[in-house]
């Protein structure tokens, strides 16, 4: 799969998951990940998980417009909020069969 | 250097050489890295200086909002990721931008800039 269309695939899922069921985020991180959310640094899955899962909303919609930012709708909200993402891909190795 | 000194001090050296002296930049582009401008990638330090020496503007300034940074896991790099405002020279209004660096330790002990991504924020 050619880069540019991995990444879009990749953010489709990231968001659509977040938007929709963040618990499901555990499997796309690792003991070894950090999250930076607003300058608050998390280590780990279940961390940053559990970061995610606290949020003071239930429900929210991001729609993003380039690969690195785009605009996250609140529900209750009248704006969006803007932001901006980076996310650090690594090959996740292959299961041992 | 504390990491999060270190990119900070990286931020300010990058943004002043680009504010005041862009062919300054080359020198922290190897020939394997990549900036991607505005959705276009460019490969290695010359074709990315020549980008950013072509850019229409003569002058500009950048200020910067925020500053995260994390190891980014492979070579002992940095992953350092800015948002700001960046103001044209002659134009009334800023605009706003992020931009993701990726820092590489250079054998002398500094760092090189492997990956770069800028983008306007708007919309």
């Amino acid at each position: 799969m050619d880069p540019n269309a991995l990444a879009k695939a990749f953010m489709e899922h990231y968001y659509n998951t977040f938007d929709t069921s963040r618990s499901g985020l555990a499997n796309l991180y690792q003991q070894s990940s950090m999250l930076t959310l607003k300058g608050q640094k998390i280590q780990g899955a279940s961390n940053i998980v559990a970061k995610l899962t606290s949020f003071p909303f239930q429900q929210c919609h991001h729609s993003i417009s380039s690969v690195n930012c785009g605009n996250l709708q609140i529900t209750g909200k009248q704006h969006p909020l803007k932001l901006s993402q980076v996310l650090s891909l690594s090959v996740k190795e292959p299961c041992e069969s | 250097m504390d990491p999060d000194a270190l990119a900070k001090a990286f931020v300010e050296h990058y943004y002043s050489t680009f504010d005041t002296n862009r062919n300054g930049l080359a020198n922290l582009y190897q020939e394997g890295s990549m900036l991607t401008f505005e959705g276009q990638k460019i490969q290695g330090a010359s074709s990315i200086v020549a980008k950013l020496t072509s850019l229409p503007f003569q002058q500009c300034h950048h200020s910067i909002s925020t500053v995260d940074c994390q190891p980014s896991g492979v070579n002992a790099g940095m992953l350092v990721f800015v948002s700001g405002n960046l103001q044209l020279a002659g134009e009334q209004h800023t605009l706003k931008f992020s931009q993701m660096f990726h820092l590489i330790p250079t054998p002398q002990g500094s760092y090189y800039v492997l990956n770069d991504i800028f983008r306007l924020n708007y919309a």
